[in-house]
């Protein structure tokens, strides 16, 4: 945002707000929104630290999400901002800028540091693996000392790199953890690796017991490729992710200049050529012509706009000459909601997230006291194994895995369900799709294609209907309007033709002038027959027919309806106007519950009658008329919505795509609930049986460190597999 | 056996160089963009 005034900070906090300048919000005066990326966090206990950081500033609205490593809250001023930022950086987690250059470097350097670490430790761990090999099979004095001890050494020579260098990542991180009063999972994994060097080391030097070099490196490099993967599919969700970027050029011309879309201002002009992409919210002052909405709402059909007509940011201009005057500045921008909404979605975590973390945080204190434990029985019964157990214990419990298995399954399935269309903006969405039984549709719009075809012709002299559609569609032929595609009838051919940006066209054929277009193009007093729907109209010395052209039934709907149909889903259309189109539709598709010029209560109250009778209810719709409906069914989704309002009311709204992916995304939402489940019943599964196991002595540290990294894996694999295309 | 006391420091010290390389590689930016050669073929 443009209009803060840092001139009342210092030096030295205005730069570090600086960075954050295009990701803070002006909500209303004197409340302002900002989320930054912490690329420090890696558990939750690292959350829990900034969480007690934040705590002293009693901010509003704090929400974070471990995956992505994204902070947001609402505070009241700027040196607040600084103070906290400050703060942050103090108790080791700077901030970065979301979507910046900075993040994207960071996450390049982070990237090469992980790829070091690992070769490192893997070069190493292979190289330990084979001294250690030979001792293994020579067994307790079955090898000269001399080679025993050039083998311990060589070990040494190769582990100090690993613990030394690659390591130092969980050392890091135990540090800030401790600093912070917070047991983390690196506590114990640090512990593990230094005190299984050092008793090595001691080892060596003392001349007796055993050496664990061979454990400590597999250890250290099993985990790093586990932390690798995670940080992977962090950077893989960033990638898809920015709405604004997609949709709306970075830079625009206004006065000869180029500005950043952020710094359009209220009453700014711009001129919008054929073919351009409508920068910002607002009215037009001049022109007249088609605009697509498609990228916007879905809706395929252009609009036609004129002077005084709402025009959107992200909507592109077909044929006008437009110039517009933003109305709002980018903050207020309908694209803009939309993109905030799905960023706040982003920070929802589910109530089973939130019991894992918690459950985590005193695991962790758990272990350390069991492990310590188990060691002091081991010692006081005489084993000379206690060390190994011990470490075992401690490699073994980390729930890792318990943590990630909600956001890992949740942050996914968000990306899948963009993909596809759906932007979720409540972020209970796909739980509560998961569950619905019954579906109401608002309005025929959302069941029809998209597309127009020839649906009524009234002529006005002796020709017949045929002759004209084929003197259209020749006027037509060249033009890649999406009117044209009405007009297909072959058999005649057009000459000189022109076109009339936002009115029409004209063109000889036969050697007869003719003119096809909007009725004000061949005169502006000319009435449509019928208010509704959009009318074209051909003429050449008199009037010779109107085409009435309208949307049809989209060739999905049927078998999209046939499969929620088979889902067993209850499904009903109530729509607020009374035309026979939707009757039509209703008996085509099998619709029992059929309701016609329904009130926006009646559509209410119809609802929670199902409600009443055990249904679990999804409003699909796509207009404010709907939104008292979508706020009293148990889910939403909103079809192409073109008012703001109705995106933040829904919890939900499909974009592009289709009916089609209705089925698909409700399917898919079943999905996502069964893989949380999977991963949380997994985790807790492994935990609780391989502590006992650690305990007893029967597997080995190696085998310890391998089953946790590989548990934790599985889990963000499991959750990966939402990527895999099953829904087709 | 005794050649073992010469090669254990001779595979210490070729590890080491193929750490360094490794780590050179990594630094000159070699595993930026992995996919990019699979798909150089394609473009043409």
């Amino acid at each position: 945002m443009s209009n803060v005034n840092l001139s009342d900070l210092s030096k030295a906090d205005e730069s570090i707000i600086y960075e954050h300048l295009s990701n803070i919000v002006e909500i209303k005066s004197g409340l302002y929104a900002i989320s930054f990326l912490a690329p420090e966090i890696r558990c939750s206990a690292c959350l829990n630290s900034i969480k007690k950081e934040l705590k002293k500033f009693h901010l509003n609205n704090l929400r974070s999400n471990l995956l992505e490593k994204k902070i947001y809250f609402e505070f009241k001023s700027l040196q607040t901002l600084a103070d906290i930022l400050n703060n942050l950086t103090s108790i080791g987690f700077k901030a970065a800028p979301e979507i910046s250059k900075e993040a994207s470097q960071y996450v390049k350097s982070k990237q090469k540091d992980y790829l070091k670490k690992i070769g490192i430790a893997g070069i190493s761990m292979m190289q330990v693996m084979m001294y250690a090999i030979a001792t293994y099979f020579a067994g307790p004095g079955g090898m000269d000392l001399a080679y025993e001890r050039l083998f311990q050494w060589a070990g040494l020579i190769m582990a100090i790199p690993v613990a030394l260098y690659s390591a130092t990542i969980f050392y890091k991180g135990a540090y800030r953890d401790l600093k912070n009063k917070n047991l983390g999972m690196d506590v114990p994994i640090s512990l593990a690796i230094i005190s299984g060097f050092l008793l090595s080391l001691y080892t060596i030097l003392n001349q007796s017991g055993d050496v664990y070099f061979d454990s400590i490196t597999m250890f250290t490099f099993l985990l790093l490729v586990g932390r690798y993967i995670e940080f992977k599919t962090q950077v893989k969700f960033h990638k898809t992710k920015s709405l604004i970027d997609h949709l709306l050029p970075l830079q625009i011309k206004l006065n000869g200049k180029n500005i950043s879309i952020h710094d359009i201002n209220i009453g700014d002009e711009f001129v919008i050529n054929p073919k351009e992409i409508f920068p910002a919210d607002g009215l037009i002052t001049s022109g007249e012509g088609f605009v697509n909405t498609s990228s916007f709402t879905g809706e395929s059909i252009p609009d036609y706009k004129n002077i005084g007509s709402k025009v959107l940011a992200g909507t592109t201009n077909i044929d006008g000459d437009f110039k517009i005057r933003a109305s709002t500045r980018f903050n207020d921008f309908a694209v803009n909601k939309i993109s905030q909404v799905y960023n706040q979605s982003i920070f929802y975590r589910p109530k089973f997230s939130i019991l894992a973390d918690k459950v985590s945080q005193y695991f962790v204190g758990f272990i350390l006291m069991f492990s310590a434990l188990t060691g002091l029985v081991w010692y006081l019964l005489g084993s000379t194994e206690w060390f190994v157990i011990m470490l075992t214990v401690l490699v073994a419990s980390c729930p890792c895995a318990l943590s990630l298995a909600t956001p890992a399954a949740y942050t996914i399935g968000a990306t899948v369900l963009r993909k596809m269309g759906v932007v979720i903006s409540n972020g209970s969405f796909i739980e509560k799709l998961s569950i619905i039984n019954s579906i109401v549709f608002d309005k025929t719009g959302t069941l029809t294609k998209g597309n127009l075809n020839i649906t009524n012709i009234i002529l006005n002299g002796s020709q017949d209907e045929l002759a004209l559609k084929k003197v259209a569609s020749a006027l037509e032929d060249s033009s890649n309007h999406p009117i044209a595609s009405a007009f297909s009838t072959p058999g005649k051919i057009a000459q000189n033709v022109s076109m009339h940006p936002g009115n029409g066209v004209s063109g000889y054929v036969d050697g007869v002038k003719y003119y096809l277009g909007h009725p004000k193009f061949i005169n502006k007093d000319l009435k449509k027959p019928d208010k509704d729907g959009l009318w074209t109209v051909l003429y050449s010395s008199e009037l010779l027919a109107w085409f009435k052209l309208e949307d049809s039934l989209r060739s999905d709907a049927k078998t999209a309806i046939k499969k929620l149909h088979e889902s067993k889903l209850r499904l009903a259309l109530y729509t607020g106007d009374d035309s026979s189109q939707g009757s039509m539709i209703a008996n085509e598709l099998g619709i029992t519950d059929f309701c016609t010029s329904v009130s926006t209560e009646k559509k209410q109250d119809l609802i929670m009658r199902q409600q009443k009778n055990g249904f679990n209810v999804m409003m699909v719709g796509d207009g404010i008329n709907d939104t008292a409906a979508m706020a009293v069914a148990n889910t939403s989704i909103a079809f192409r919505p073109v008012d703001s309002f109705v995106h933040a009311s829904a919890d939900a709204v499909m974009l592009g795509g289709g009916l089609s992916n209705l089925p698909k995304a409700i399917h898919f939402s079943k999905r996502v609930n069964k893989t949380i489940k999977q991963n949380i019943g997994w985790a807790i599964t492994y935990n609780f049986s391989v502590i006992p196991l650690a305990a007893s002595g029967i597997i080995r540290p190696w085998m310890a460190a391998l089953g946790m990294s590989v548990s934790s894996i599985l889990v963000v694999l499991n959750s990966n597999k939402l990527l895999v295309n099953k829904w087709k | 056996m005794e050649v073992v006391f010469i090669l254990i420091p001779v595979s210490i010290v070729i590890i080491y160089f193929v750490i360094a390389s490794f780590m050179w590689s990594v630094e000159s930016d070699q595993y930026e963009n992995l996919d990019e050669e699979a798909k150089k073929i394609l473009k043409d």
